[in-house]
């Protein structure tokens, strides 16, 4: 019975330490999370405010803190050139306190077809660790009419014309040297 | 103005048989853009306004190159002939010499850009962006096409190889598109953002992207254009000075 006391006891031991070392290495002293939207669908030309909360969960002071957005297309599968969407300033925070919580809107102008995942990094000068938030998912929804036959009839049709003319031009400047 | 030489101007660019087989490698070319528009699983991605941004700078590109090739043999090739002399003896002022060359030369993108059209309506179709591209292409490009005309003839007035006058042009352009070739990073600080700013050609394809793409207001566009109508006042005062100086030296 003692011992059997004892190996519940040692495996509750184990697992407490276990937990309480893999909940120290979770703990990261900054933690991001994205509060608006959590989801876009939309057509392109859409512009959004990416609201974001960063709160230092540290005890010290964490200093030259910034955030910048950070998207990558699922369809293609490639992160996307930021500058194209209007979000490649990152905005500097500063310093945050132990504790201290700020809130960001991180602007981003969403103009290209696809699926994307958007998330928003932090990082510090203090470190060399990124700090993410969840990714929330973006659907930006293609709205082209274009007609293939259309497309089709016109890319055919227009060179035979033109190759038509030049024949004809040919055949008259040919005709007086004949 | 002498119309009799304006005529003869666009009889010889536009409406001859290089003029036709140009026109016939260029609907070739816009034919295997649109098809890919519709047929390449990437391409058939992007969104209808995505799709006219890339026809409309192509289309700028090749129109830019071709009237600078043509351009740059104006003079040149009438020195290398020997046919200046019977030009310059005619009672016309240099000057308008040079305007019926660079309407010869607008009057042949002018047709290039007619050719566009049934491209531009079919990848356009049912959308309102038919009207927005065309002011585009008749605005931005006619300025740009303009601004180049008047570059490529200036310098076929100093140089009296076609040769040169051809490659120098082409230089100009390659100096002026020097951003489109740079990498985003690059062209954010010093000497690269300040080409970025005031190049003609990167700032003709921000505006193209900023009216069809972001959908900004004709107020930024207008401010996007600015360097593009600064270029073309420049290359008008080039051609001025130029077509002064063309005078037939001893043994040409």
């Amino acid at each position: 019975m003692k011992n059997k006391c004892l190996i519940y006891l040692c495996t509750l031991l184990i697992i407490f330490l276990f937990s309480s070392f893999a909940f120290a290495k979770d703990n990261s002293p900054i933690e991001v999370r994205i509060t608006s939207p959590t989801t876009i669908k939309d057509y392109p030309g859409l512009e959004q405010k990416i609201r974001t909360e960063i709160t230092n969960t540290s005890n010290n002071d964490i200093h030259n803190i910034m955030a910048y957005i950070t998207m990558a297309d699922i369809k293609k599968h490639m992160t996307v050139n930021l500058e194209d969407y209007n979000a490649d300033k990152p905005i500097i925070i500063g310093t945050l306190k132990p504790g201290e919580k700020t809130i960001i809107d991180l602007p981003v102008r969403l103009v290209y077809t696809s699926h994307y995942k958007l998330y928003v990094t932090v990082s510090s000068d203090e470190d060399n660790k990124l700090y993410s938030s969840d990714s929330i998912p973006v659907e930006i929804i293609g709205n082209s009419k274009i007609s293939p036959m259309l497309v089709r009839i016109v890319a055919f049709a227009e060179p035979i014309i033109v190759a038509i003319i030049l024949l004809i031009i040919i055949k008259k400047k040919r005709i007086p040297q004949l | 103005m002498n119309l009799a030489l304006i005529k003869k101007e666009i009889k010889s660019q536009a409406l001859s048989q290089k003029g036709i087989w140009i026109y016939l490698a260029v609907t070739l070319l816009m034919s295997c853009l649109s098809v890919a528009f519709i047929s390449v699983k990437e391409l058939s991605l992007l969104a209808q306004s995505e799709v006219l941004v890339t026809f409309l700078k192509l289309f700028m590109a090749i129109s830019v190159l071709l009237v600078i090739i043509l351009g740059a043999t104006m003079f040149s090739s009438e020195k290398e002939q020997g046919t200046l002399e019977n030009l310059l003896l005619t009672p016309l002022s240099k000057l308008n010499i040079a305007v019926a060359k660079v309407i010869g030369i607008l009057s042949f993108w002018l047709i290039l850009s007619l050719l566009a059209l049934p491209y531009i309506y079919a990848l356009t179709f049912g959308t309102d962006l038919f009207i927005k591209v065309i002011a585009l292409m008749y605005f931005v490009g006619l300025l740009l096409v303009c601004s180049f005309t008047c570059v490529s003839i200036a310098i076929s007035a100093f140089l009296s190889s076609t040769k040169n006058a051809t490659l120098l042009s082409i230089m100009v352009f390659l100096i002026t598109a020097l951003p489109v070739f740079l990498s985003t990073a690059t062209k954010k600080f010093g000497i690269a953002h300040f080409l970025d700013q005031t190049s003609p050609i990167s700032t003709s394809q921000l505006t193209i992207k900023n009216y069809l793409v972001n959908k900004y207001g004709l107020l930024v566009v207008f401010s996007n254009v600015i360097p593009v109508i600064f270029f073309i006042v420049v290359s008008i005062l080039i051609l001025i000075y130029a077509s002064s100086k063309l005078t037939l030296k001893e043994g040409e």
